[in-house]
């Protein structure tokens, strides 16, 4: 009996299905299988190697280790594999807990399954094979509660890089996790910082406790900075500041965090961080995050950074990726997404309507496609909002409030009073719609979560998080956009459907919180996996758990936030809310805390003096 | 009473400077236990002090470290710290009185099992309080250290409830130190303990400066035997005086005794050179002369040896004594001390002759202790210089604060005649001594405290009528507030502006009687002091009544 009908007989025992479709399938001329210079068999996709020319079984074995390793630092009892690679499922058979295995290709699945005996594996385990998302998020081993990690075959993600990267997102790694200590690190201004807040808030609600530094003490230097260096010819200078000034805060933080360390740093786009700070975190234990909301075709600086941090969060699927790998950096591309809290549907007043309300308009800064492409719909009633705008004709005469910066509040009444919100992705070289644009800027969700109907250019991967015409429409270029515009002016109830199908899709699927959750799975199954705390988080919440045979402390730690980690600050809230006269417990708490501040005095030198 | 303790969480130094009121005490109470409440670390200590009965020691380095740890959990830290206050808790004591300034032993005073409580410590609503007058005092010698003239172990025999009544320091020398010393110590030529402390402390004096003094004084001793002691961390510096003093004899004793044994040295030697150190307070302990070098932060009028006939040199220099807030990163108060000159006076003083032909050096100051009438200690001025208006206000705020906290009246001719015998007063009057506008700022003071004193008294009349109340109290709050601006516009007044800050700061947390009652007696108190002050400098002679009599 060859391997094929012995794999198939332990197939058909679990799935009957699966064993007839890849009996059934038929032969992929792209695929080819070759005699490695070991003797073992190794195959090629498109002419690309699958597995190594000269030893594939024991780069299998090292494939298996690798994967075993990272179940073991996670505690995992739960392997969700992406690609079935050639050799490596032989050496996968002894795992004690479940193994999932993902395949997107039923040839590719047939043509390793006739080279290799993967009998022993697939009686203990299991594999789909499929390209359809759904099968794989309704299987109860992708789901899983328990502890587990998702890894891939390098090449299985090369071949299936969306599929890949969007059931990566969807992962969870399971288990009841103890909240995390997690330290966000903003930028000092820019685009990324009431990102920043969202995360934060977001990491907040799933109950971590988060560290929000905060850098707006150092604006006005950094603006004077900028001011003193704004000539073009003091460029050279300009750098050597702002890196003076990051060396400064990233110390400031490294100092911070000396004698507390965070259990990560999620780090936003242009967050003044620079090497040697990043050195000393990784010296400190400390996971580190950077996400980077930014279009690395027009950014360059990911290359120095992105392999300082554990995992290089991206928001462009595709290449990205490999890119990074190439660098030596672990990418995870994690979209964009809506604050709720922020961006929400709201009645107007009056007073708003009057002021915001209109046909069509826009928000966002002056960058060169839209300077050229906006315009064009300023006869259909276009209002822009927004910085960086000419100071001009058209533009002027369109904007009700020249180059102010909107909050995000003020940008919500504009999403809410605007009947057909235009969104253009920006980019500083093309003249309108930007054929090759990949990712999805804020703007996107945050309309979506708002209920507020827009109009965005056609994007590659937009259908991973919308479902073009039923919950957002696109267009691709001036003409369509002019079109579609007038048509859904005139069709009010069709716009408000799309609106709430949008306001769905964004609450269920792409809130800030989704993204962090995804995040810090993400960051459990990277090559560097965030531990679990050994420890609870030491909040007033975990010592009510903690102190059953103590009522009177617990008690006491009742009274604050069950958030709050119980440093000095927490221990004066505590004594403050109480009523009357002390409880012993409470001047035991008292004494404690004052403890705490002379700590240098208690164990001081002791010199006979 | 039975059981009575005294918590000091402090160093070395302050314990042995305990020994007066342990003395005192048991004097007092003859049947008591007498209990002493220490860091575990000076354990070593309390072998040495008298009256003794039992010793509590508190592991500040295992609490820094169960606090301090992530490891441990917060209901960890808890338990441990219950573990350690549930052993004080074992023992009922009548009376506990704390000297250690620190917030940490209030918090732990009021966790104790006690009858009565003094000293820093916490109301039933966790405010820190202090309502001991004595103890209460230390918070306002910190801000007006350079008027303040009131030894600190007076201000803890005051707080123990025995002022004036504890007698010099004192140890018990087991006869092992003692032997060991015998063996150490030189048995002949003049024997000098010198011990250095750290040369980086700004109230220390440098090496090289007691290299010369050194130098010197064996020129005029040529049988000089010095005995250096110190503990381990002073041994580079006590190598630099060796090859300073290549010609010198030395015993090396840095870090080669223990705390009894350091006893038993000093007792053997003709007298310790040193700074203000633990060490000064060990020799003179044992009844050795000592002579300090007090420069920097340290002032002799508030810890130097409390024994009579120590000797103590200090600056002069406007700025000192430093304030405990800052770091002096310019101590040239160092070189107003002419170390040749140094060693003449402590060849004088080993020789046990006069020093009063001495050359007087313009920048310092000599000082020899003595108890006062009362049983205060004071440190006393040796050169008789033209007064100078910090040293007479001085004189009086001592008289009139020891009043005020215990009944020796304060007797304004009295203090007029020790400022003359101290002072070249000359044909001059206090009025001319102290600036011009003085007087009539004291005499506003006076009259605020009276007028506070009315408005007080009025709070317990208008007790039921809330709006009067509210009139009073604001009337009240501005009268502080003039006071508190005279005390900042004539920093020589500022010890009464202070006090009463201290004192209004340290309200019990009780009924508006009790409120209103205290605080009559605060301004009757700054209108008293104000009132000696103003009768000092007009001439004017009070009635004398109570002296000697204490609560």
């Amino acid at each position: 009996m060859g391997n094929l009908h012995r794999n198939l007989d332990v197939i058909r025992n679990r799935d009957p299905d699966l064993a007839l479709r890849i009996d059934a399938a038929v032969q992929d001329d792209t695929l080819e299988s070759l005699q490695s210079a070991s003797g073992a068999i190794t195959l090629s996709v498109d002419g690309r190697l699958e597995a190594s020319a000269e030893d594939p079984e024991r780069e299998g074995e090292a494939f298996a280790a690798h994967f075993l390793e990272r179940a073991q630092d996670a505690s995992a009892t739960r392997i969700v594999l992406f690609g079935m690679g050639v050799h490596t499922l032989r050496y996968l058979s002894e795992f004690t807990g479940k193994i999932l295995v993902i395949e997107p290709s039923l040839a590719f699945c047939k043509a390793v399954l006739t080279s290799i005996d993967l009998s022993e594996f697939l009686s203990r385990h299991e594999i789909v094979v499929t390209e359809d998302p759904a099968r794989v998020l309704s299987h109860a081993t992708f789901g899983g509660e328990e502890l587990g990690v998702f890894v891939q075959h390098p090449t299985a993600r090369r071949r299936h890089g969306k599929f890949h990267d969007y059931l990566a997102q969807r992962f969870s790694a399971g288990g009841v996790p103890s909240p995390y200590d997690i330290a966000v690190i903003p930028p000092i201004w820019g685009g990324s910082l009431p990102i920043a807040h969202a995360c934060a808030r977001a990491f907040r609600v799933m109950g971590h406790r988060v560290r929000e530094v905060d850098f707006s003490p150092y604006l006005p230097a950094y603006q004077e900075l900028q001011r003193v260096t704004a000539d073009s010819r003091l460029s050279g200078a300009s750098d050597a500041l702002r890196q003076g000034l990051s060396r400064v805060l990233g110390e400031s933080l490294v100092a911070s965090f000396h004698l507390d360390p965070p259990d990560l740093v999620f780090a936003l786009a242009q967050a003044p961080l620079d090497t040697e700070t990043l050195q000393k975190f990784a010296n400190m234990d400390i996971t580190r995050a950077f996400w980077f909301c930014e279009d690395y075709h027009v950014m360059s600086y990911w290359q120095a950074i992105a392999p300082l941090y554990d995992v290089f969060f991206h928001v462009q699927p595709g290449d990205f990726d490999g890119m990074l790998r190439d660098a030596g950096a672990y990418g995870f591309h994690l979209p964009m997404g809506t604050d709720p809290e922020v961006s929400r549907p709201i009645e107007l007043t009056h007073d708003q309507q009057q002021r915001y309300g209109s046909d069509l308009s826009f928000l966002g800064a002056g960058y060169h496609n839209r300077r050229e492409f906006l315009p064009g719909l300023i006869d259909q009633g276009l209002r822009i909002y927004g910085t960086e705008w000419p100071h001009t004709s058209p533009f002027l005469e369109v904007m009700p409030e020249p180059n102010a910066r909107q909050s995000p509040d003020d940008s919500n009444i504009i999403f809410n009073a605007t009947k057909v919100n235009i969104n253009l992705h920006s980019s500083p070289w093309c003249d309108g719609v930007n054929p090759a644009g990949d990712y999805l800027n804020p703007r996107t969700f945050e309309l979506a979560s708002a209920r507020a109907f827009q109009l965005v250019d056609k994007r590659q991967h937009l259908e991973l998080s919308f479902n073009p015409g039923l919950e957002v429409e696109t267009f691709k270029d001036l003409g369509e956009c002019r079109k579609k515009a007038a048509y859904y002016l005139q069709h009010p109830s069709e716009r408000c459907d799309i609106a709430d199908n949008a306001y769905r899709r964004a609450l269920a699927e792409h809130t800030y919180g989704h993204r962090m959750e995804v995040a810090l799975d993400a960051l459990r199954s990277s090559p560097r996996p965030l531990a679990a705390r050994q420890k609870p988080l030491p909040t007033a919440a975990a010592l009510v758990l903690d102190a059953k045979d103590e009522p009177g402390l617990r008690a006491i730690a009742a009274r604050i936030p069950g958030d709050r980690i119980m440093d000095n600050d927490a221990i004066t809230l505590a004594l403050r809310s109480g009523d009357g006269e002390l409880t012993e417990d409470e001047r035991i708490l008292l004494f404690m805390q004052e403890t705490l501040v002379e700590l240098e005095f208690l164990s001081d030198a002791g010199k006979a003096s | 009473m039975r059981d009575i303790a005294i918590l000091n969480l402090t160093r070395f130094g302050d314990l042995i400077q305990t020994t007066p009121v342990l003395k005192g005490l048991r004097k007092r109470y003859p049947d008591a236990r007498l209990h002493l409440i220490i860091k575990h670390r000076f354990r070593a200590v309390p072998e040495l002090l008298p009256e003794l009965d039992q010793v509590h020691e508190i592991d500040g380095d295992h609490l820094a470290e169960v606090l301090s740890d992530p490891n441990y959990s917060f209901l960890e830290r808890f338990k441990a710290v219950r573990e350690i206050i549930r052993g004080l808790q074992q023992t009922r004591f009548d009376f506990v009185v704390n000297f250690t300034h620190s917030r940490s032993s209030a918090a732990l005073l009021s966790l104790m099992n006690a009858e009565e409580m003094v000293g820093f410590q916490t109301d039933r609503i966790g405010q820190r309080i202090i309502e001991d007058p004595w103890l209460s005092h230390m918070s306002t010698l910190v801000k007006t250290r350079r008027l303040s003239r009131i030894n600190l172990v007076d201000i803890y025999l005051g707080g123990a409830g025995i002022p004036g009544q504890g007698g010099p320091l004192e140890v018990r020398i087991p006869n092992s130190a003692r032997a060991f010393a015998k063996d150490r110590v030189p048995e002949n030529g003049t024997r000098v303990a010198v011990q250095l402390a750290g040369s980086t402390n700004n109230r220390s004096w440098t090496v090289d400066h007691y290299a010369r003094t050194l130098r010197r004084l064996n020129q005029l001793l040529p049988d000089l035997q010095i005995v250096l002691v110190g503990v381990d961390s002073e041994r580079s510096a006590a190598e630099e005086l060796v090859s300073q003093c290549s010609d010198l004899s030395f015993t090396d004793l840095v870090g080669a005794t223990r705390i009894d044994e350091l006893a038993g040295v000093l007792e053997r030697v003709d007298l310790l050179l040193t700074g203000d150190t633990g060490t000064m307070h060990l020799a003179a302990a044992t009844g050795t002369t000592t002579f300090a070098v007090f420069v920097g932060l340290a002032s002799p009028h508030e810890t130097c040896a409390y024994a009579p006939d120590q000797w103590i040199v200090s600056t002069r220099i406007s700025c000192w004594p430093c304030s405990h807030n800052v770091h002096c990163g310019n101590t040239i108060c160092h070189e107003d001390i002419p170390p040749e000159w140094l060693a003449q006076v402590l060849a004088r003083v080993i020789q046990k002759l006069d020093v009063d032909d001495l050359d007087v050096p313009p920048q310092a100051d000599l000082f020899r202790t003595r108890f006062d009438d009362n049983g205060f200690l004071e440190a006393v001025p040796l050169f008789r210089r033209k007064p100078d208006a910090q040293e007479l206000l001085a004189l009086v705020f001592r008289a009139a604060f020891i009043e005020s906290f215990g009944g020796v009246t304060a007797d304004p001719s009295l203090i007029r005649k020790i400022a003359a015998e101290r002072y070249q007063m000359g044909s001059s009057n206090w009025l001319e001594c102290i600036p011009h506008e003085l007087p009539a700022e004291v005499e506003r003071m006076r009259h605020l405290g009276e007028g506070a004193q009315q408005n007080a008294a009025e709070l317990l009349r208008l007790a039921n009528r809330p709006t009067e109340l509210s009139r009073i109290a604001a009337a009240l709050q501005q009268t502080d507030e003039e006071i508190y601006k005279i005390s900042r516009a004539q920093p020589l007044l500022s010890p009464i502006g202070h006090s009463l800050e201290s004192g209004l700061e340290n309200l019990p947390d009780e009924e508006l009687a009790i409120v209103a009652k205290t605080s009559i007696e605060r301004y009757r108190e700054l209108y008293r002091r104000a009132s000696i002050l103003s009768d000092v400098i007009h001439g004017r002679n009070a009635e004398k009544s109570e002296i000697g009599a204490f609560r």
